[in-house]
């Protein structure tokens, strides 16, 4: 009884010495002002793997990411909003672009469970390695000591994993962070409905690309892509009110065998091609932009 | 006997006796002026008759206004049916070359959007557009 006593006793403050670990690297995340350089490996069941190098530049949840390869790309997030970097310009993003290290302090402070913790060195530097598990996926994280700065993260999830490794990171001063922020010229303008329903699309497709024509004064954005079911989908996009017909440009592909659909939300005109049947065009349509 | 100013005005007036016509015949054989009078007179005489007197027969009225129509039709064509007609021809040759432009444009647009469809979409970032931000957005955010 006594054994068990002390058992108990054990787990509880082994339960709370857990949790106010937890607690210590949520709170000293959204203090942290850090500049780094970090690898990011997207790994899905049955699809391609995805790596992007990034430079970061962050002060607690406020981050600035420019993508170095393979494609720049330049996004921030300040007061929970997300910005697409333009030169020396924020406009607001059409969507949340979410990074999985700000995913994984929010998940973690929410309901988790320490699986884990061990000591370690990472990169030289001594770490506290931790298996957290929530609801969502499972982590691994290396806590660089003193400084609670996340070195590396693996989550592994239902579909896959993502692994952040950063090769160099280090403590900033907030006033630099701050000199950065105020070069930028922030637009609040909300996105347009053209973004907006664009992305409805693109965000439903897997390998995904965007081409804009232009044609006798008249600009069409095509989107291609394949569908959840392995189905590929043409997407023609324009502003409504050109010159151009949309039971027109139906019929062309009509003509031709494939299945096409014309649909108009708001100021854009859409026009869907695919081999799938008309009605599961339909359905996907539905799903799309419901 | 008269002189040959008073045989001229008898004659003209039609005054001379049956005497005077024998004699003014027999004046005109040895006079040539009086012989070109005469001549000239009845060559006018015949003019002014046939002025006066000509009625047009129905053929030749006919052939006349019917002349007379197909120039007036003529110049109204040179007027304003030539250039309606050409800025019909004109019109007509815009429309149908905007019409065939128009067809070649969705044929052009169509077949973009076939041959993405007919081929394996890629499978990195592959845009096109000064919108790829958006495809970028979703390689740029973490899925899960």
């Amino acid at each position: 009884m006594k054994k068990l006593f002390s058992l108990s006793v054990l787990l509880l403050l082994a339960s709370v010495a857990f949790s106010s670990l937890i607690k210590d690297i949520v709170s000293s995340y959204a203090s942290q002002v850090i500049e780094g350089h970090r690898i990011v490996v997207e790994q899905e069941k049955g699809s391609t793997t995805k790596i992007r190098y990034e430079n970061i530049l962050r002060n607690g949840y406020n981050e600035i990411v420019k993508i170095v390869a393979p494609q720049q790309f330049e996004w921030s997030s300040i007061g929970e909003k997300t910005y697409i970097v333009f030169g020396n310009k924020m406009r607001l993003s059409p969507a949340t672009i979410v990074d999985a290290e700000q995913t994984f302090i929010k998940d973690v402070s929410k309901a988790s469970t320490i699986v884990s913790t061990s000591t370690t060195y990472y990169h030289g530097v001594k770490s506290l390695k931790l298996v957290i598990k929530s609801r969502n996926a499972t982590y691994t994280a290396m806590i660089l000591e003193p400084s609670l700065i996340i070195g590396y993260l693996k989550i592994d999830h239902k579909k896959g994993s993502i692994t952040i490794d950063y090769d160099w990171i280090k403590a900033i001063p907030l006033s630099y962070f701050n000199a950065v922020i105020e070069k930028f010229k922030i637009i609040k303008k909300p996105p347009s409905s053209m973004e907006i329903y664009l992305w409805k699309l693109v965000s439903k497709l897997d390998n995904v690309s965007i081409t804009s024509i232009s044609i006798r004064d008249i600009s069409v954005v095509i989107v291609s892509g394949k569908t959840n079911l392995n189905k590929i989908i043409v997407a023609y996009v324009f502003q409504s009110g050109q010159d151009i017909s949309t039971s027109d440009l139906t019929a062309q592909f009509k003509s031709k065998g494939f299945t096409a659909l014309s649909i108009k939300k708001d100021d854009v005109e859409m026009v869907l091609i695919t081999k799938m049947k008309l009605d599961q065009l339909r359905e996907w349509i539905n799903e799309v932009f419901k | 006997m008269m002189e040959c100013e008073d045989y001229r005005e008898k004659f003209v007036h039609e005054e001379l006796t049956e005497k005077e016509q024998s004699e003014f015949k027999e004046h005109l054989k040895n006079c040539a002026e009086c012989r070109a009078f005469v001549k000239n007179y009845n060559q006018m005489r015949e003019f002014i008759k046939l002025r006066t007197e000509f009625r047009a027969s129905n053929i030749l009225k006919n052939k006349i206004v019917s002349r007379v129509k197909f120039k007036n039709a003529t110049k109204r064509i040179f007027r304003v049916a030539l250039p309606t007609a050409a800025l019909i021809v004109l019109g007509t040759f815009y429309t149908m070359s905007s019409f065939s432009t128009k067809d070649v444009m969705y044929e052009k647009v169509a077949l973009s959007g076939i041959k993405m469809l007919n081929s394996n979409p890629a499978t990195e970032v592959n845009s096109q557009s000064n919108l790829d931000y958006l495809v970028k957005i979703k390689y740029a955010s973490d899925q899960f």
